[in-house]
């Protein structure tokens, strides 16, 4: 069944479509949503607040933009308003310590290096976190970024490359500790 | 671009960006999504609206469902009591300007008015000594019945949009406008305007009362022993007009409460409305 039928049949409450909706973009949002996050709650609360939302306002959706396409910019608009909040509570973005506790015994050998470049990735401005982490972590081409944040394309490749300057700046600077 | 940039060719930036890409890869690898358990939110609060529908829909036996029912059959018979208020009256009506007579006062014997020239057997006359013209109303089954306060060509005009008394359509606007106007009775130190308004919209509902009284509804043991009390209560309020004491209202409300008039009418009004 298409995407537009599965819509229609939500509109009219009908919570199985809903939920093949769900199953088939709640997980590409759950990730983006921790990596953008680093925290579990955070990214499970944010990913019900998405959808919760794009039902809410299905109704105006006009089915210019693909469901995934629409569904992704809820969800990075969500995900900034969290950590925003996130931000006014504790004065940070993420708590470094369980970015050390997720990289523990994983790839990630150097801890000192991943500490860096996690406080790096959060002193980077919104803008550009959020192009690199789409880009380079959850591999969102260039088109699709521009689709979700209505930004142009070259827009977010400068973004991504911005972003992505800054850190070697911040690995630069570690190994010639 | 920083100075740093200039100093490393394009191939370690490459390099760089690629150990970078790693290293966050790893630190901020999600873990599995727990779908379900997002899902059982998401459907709570994104479709909590619909659980109403389908609870209406798949369970009817639910106890509130009668009293709904009940509820919006109420509303809509008050609302269309109000909204028909002015324009009710009964069936042939018949100028009587000399007429006079008590409120509530019925007598057996016939109507001895040689206005009211009717073709029925048992007739009673109706007429508020407080109207200096009134209408008489001969009905079905042999009572004549005054129309207070009606200009002829108004209660002419009346009487035609009437045909069938006491049809369940009838009687349920009939108890709406009772209940509501028993349920607006003016205060102790209403002005003689709202008196007179009020008063006026009871002598209407009083003339319906007797005619409903010799209708088919009227037949029912326990409608008619309401409208009997109705007949009581509204003469009293039709009485309202002009120079009252404090006691009037404190009769009226004696009235109702001791008959438990409004209760009996809203169940009433129900019952008329499941039958129409």
């Amino acid at each position: 069944m298409s995407e537009a039928h599965l819509i229609a049949r939500v509109l009219e409450g009908d919570r199985l479509a809903g939920r093949e909706l769900y199953d088939a973009h709640a997980p590409r949002v759950y990730r983006l949503a921790y990596r953008m996050t680093c925290d579990e709650d955070m990214a499970r609360e944010c990913t019900q607040d998405t959808f919760v939302r794009a039902f809410s306002k299905l109704n105006g959706f006009r089915q210019e933009a693909a469901f995934g396409t629409w569904i992704h910019r809820i969800a990075v608009s969500v995900v900034l308003q969290a950590l925003r909040s996130k931000r006014r509570r504790s004065n940070r973005f993420v708590d470094i310590e369980e970015a050390h506790d997720v990289a523990a015994g994983d790839t990630m050998q150097d801890t000192e290096l991943a500490s860096r470049l996690e406080r790096a990735v959060d002193e980077l401005p919104e803008i550009y976190r959020t192009a690199l982490i789409m880009h380079d972590l959850e591999g969102y081409t260039h088109a699709a970024i521009a689709d979700v944040l209505s930004i142009a394309e070259g827009t977010s490749k400068t973004r991504v490359a911005h972003a992505r300057a800054k850190l070697r700046d911040t690995l630069t600077a570690l190994r010639d500790q | 671009m920083t100075s740093r940039d200039e100093e490393r060719t394009p191939m370690e930036d490459e390099r760089m960006d690629e150990t970078i890409r790693q290293t966050l890869a790893a630190s901020r690898r999600p873990p599995e999504p727990p779908l379900d358990a997002m899902w059982a939110q998401i459907e709570k609060r994104a479709f909590h609206d619909a659980q109403p529908r389908l609870v209406l829909h798949t369970n009817p036996s639910r106890w509130y469902l009668p009293a709904l029912a009940a509820a919006a059959a109420l509303v809509f018979g008050v609302g269309l009591g109000w909204y028909a208020a002015p324009r009710n009256v009964v069936t042939r009506i018949v100028a009587s300007p000399t007429a006079t007579t008590t409120p509530v006062q019925r007598t057996a014997s016939a109507s001895e008015s040689p206005e009211t020239n009717t073709s029925t057997t048992d007739n009673a006359n109706y007429v508020s000594s407080t109207r200096p013209s009134h209408a008489t109303v001969p009905t079905q089954n042999t009572r004549t019945v005054a129309a207070p306060d009606l200009p002829d060509a108004a209660a002419a005009r009346l009487a035609s949009q009437f045909n069938d008394v006491g049809n369940g359509s009838d009687m349920s606007r009939y108890l709406a406008q009772t209940a509501v106007l028993l349920a607006s009775l003016p205060s102790d130190h209403a002005s003689a305007e709202s008196d007179a308004a009020v008063a006026t919209h009871a002598g209407e509902l009083l003339t319906q009362t007797h005619l409903l009284l010799d209708s088919k509804a009227g037949s029912d043991p326990t409608l008619h022993r309401l409208l009997e009390d109705l007949e009581l209560v509204l003469a009293q309020v039709a009485r309202l007009r002009g120079q009252r004491n404090g006691t009037d209202l404190q009769l009226i409300h004696q009235t109702l409460t001791a008959h438990d008039v409004l209760p009996r009418v809203h169940d009433a009004t129900i019952e008329a409305s499941i039958t129409d």
